[in-house]
């Protein structure tokens, strides 16, 4: 390598880094404001909140309960909570991670409350992905991703539920071990063991399913 | 398919968009107003006054008997004084009370009965080297 060309990609890789540590700077100073200004009851702001984490919610709850309705019932649910409890929102932790610890209790509460007998059950009880309503409410999908959300769904259902949210919050929404371990408050090591013994069940699973194809 | 390959290849859905208009009109309604942002002290009183007359019914009774505890005249302290003993007369009573009856001594105690040479101190410490040896000496 050419010293000189180091040299020349020095500054700029700095400058890189620097812009990069500046926009989370931003980004979380901008969310912090906007907390304080819901906290202070402005809908507009608690409006802002809801645009950048229904996404999550909504997905989070989905991929729990396979069920359209219930997600909606369940992203409602969160979204009103967090509204009322924001008083007691003392930041302390960040505003995503409470969001977050919300988004998991009250859906496994919910997972719970429909089926006392560890979630296990069959597809009556969790539904399947509808391929009508799936290609409703994703026109850019293809049939393919609406099969790989059926083949998907079918293999979570049958995971236990803190094995499921460990997985689908790493998985499918990219949280970091640290942030999964803030959501569903349990220690870092219990996270990665779910995980784990998530991925042991699932490819067990899958294996079943090939075998009965 | 692998669970690997179906976690790569799953993407997040889109929300329906009615959602955000449902969540927006349960916070604006008036109820969601009156009931945000008060504190944990704030929601577990109203959660007391509203749902459970029973809790509620039982801090007023609490509260009144708190009332009236702290508002009712203390007893005030009976002092005792010392007894007056600085007669012979009141420590010959003393002795026959105190002394006989618990001890079974006989003392026989008055003014008459002291000679000259007695004093009263005397007498008393007779009568308690008598009680002495009666209840065993050194050897108790």
């Amino acid at each position: 390598m050419n010293p000189g060309n180091v040299e020349a990609q020095w500054p700029v890789q700095v400058q890189t880094n620097t812009d990069r540590m500046d926009g989370i700077a931003n980004t979380i100073i901008n969310e912090t404001i906007t907390v304080n200004r819901a906290r202070a009851g402005d809908t507009a702001a608690f409006e802002e909140l809801f645009d950048k984490y229904k996404s999550f919610v909504w997905n989070v709850a989905y991929r729990m309960t396979c069920s359209f309705e219930e997600s909606e019932d369940l992203t409602q649910e969160v979204f009103v909570s967090a509204w009322k409890a924001l008083g007691s929102f003392k930041g302390r932790s960040s505003f995503s991670t409470w969001l977050y610890r919300i988004t998991v209790n009250k859906t496994l509460n919910t997972l719970r409350r429909r089926s006392p007998a560890g979630c296990k059950t069959d597809e009556r009880v969790f539904g399947v992905v509808d391929k009508e309503i799936f290609m409703r409410q994703n026109p850019g999908a293809g049939v393919e991703s609406c099969e790989v959300e059926q083949a998907l769904s079918k293999l979570l259902e049958r995971l236990d539920p803190d094995r499921r949210m460990a997985v689908v919050l790493r998985e499918i929404e990219g949280l970091s071990y640290e942030q999964i371990s803030g959501a569903m408050d349990v220690p870092v090591g219990t996270v990665k063991s779910r995980i784990a013994r998530a991925r042991e069940d699932l490819a067990r699973f899958a294996a079943q399913m090939e075998d009965l194809k | 398919m692998k669970p690997d390959d179906l976690f790569r290849k799953a993407h997040r859905m889109r929300p329906p968009e009615s959602l955000r208009g449902k969540v927006m009109e349960r916070i604006n309604s008036d109820e969601m107003a009156e009931d945000r942002h008060t504190s944990l002290w704030g929601r577990l009183w109203t959660h007391l006054s509203t749902r459970h007359a029973a809790s509620w019914s039982m801090a007023v009774v609490t509260v009144a008997l708190v009332v009236a505890i702290r508002l009712a005249p203390a007893p005030q302290p009976e002092v005792v004084k010392p007894p007056d003993v600085s007669t012979d007369t009141d420590i010959a009573e003393f002795v026959d009370e105190m002394l006989v009856p618990v001890f079974g001594v006989t003392t026989n105690f008055s003014d008459d009965s002291l000679d000259e040479s007695e004093n009263l101190d005397t007498y008393i410490a007779d009568q308690l080297s008598e009680i002495f040896w009666i209840n065993g000496g050194y050897d108790a």
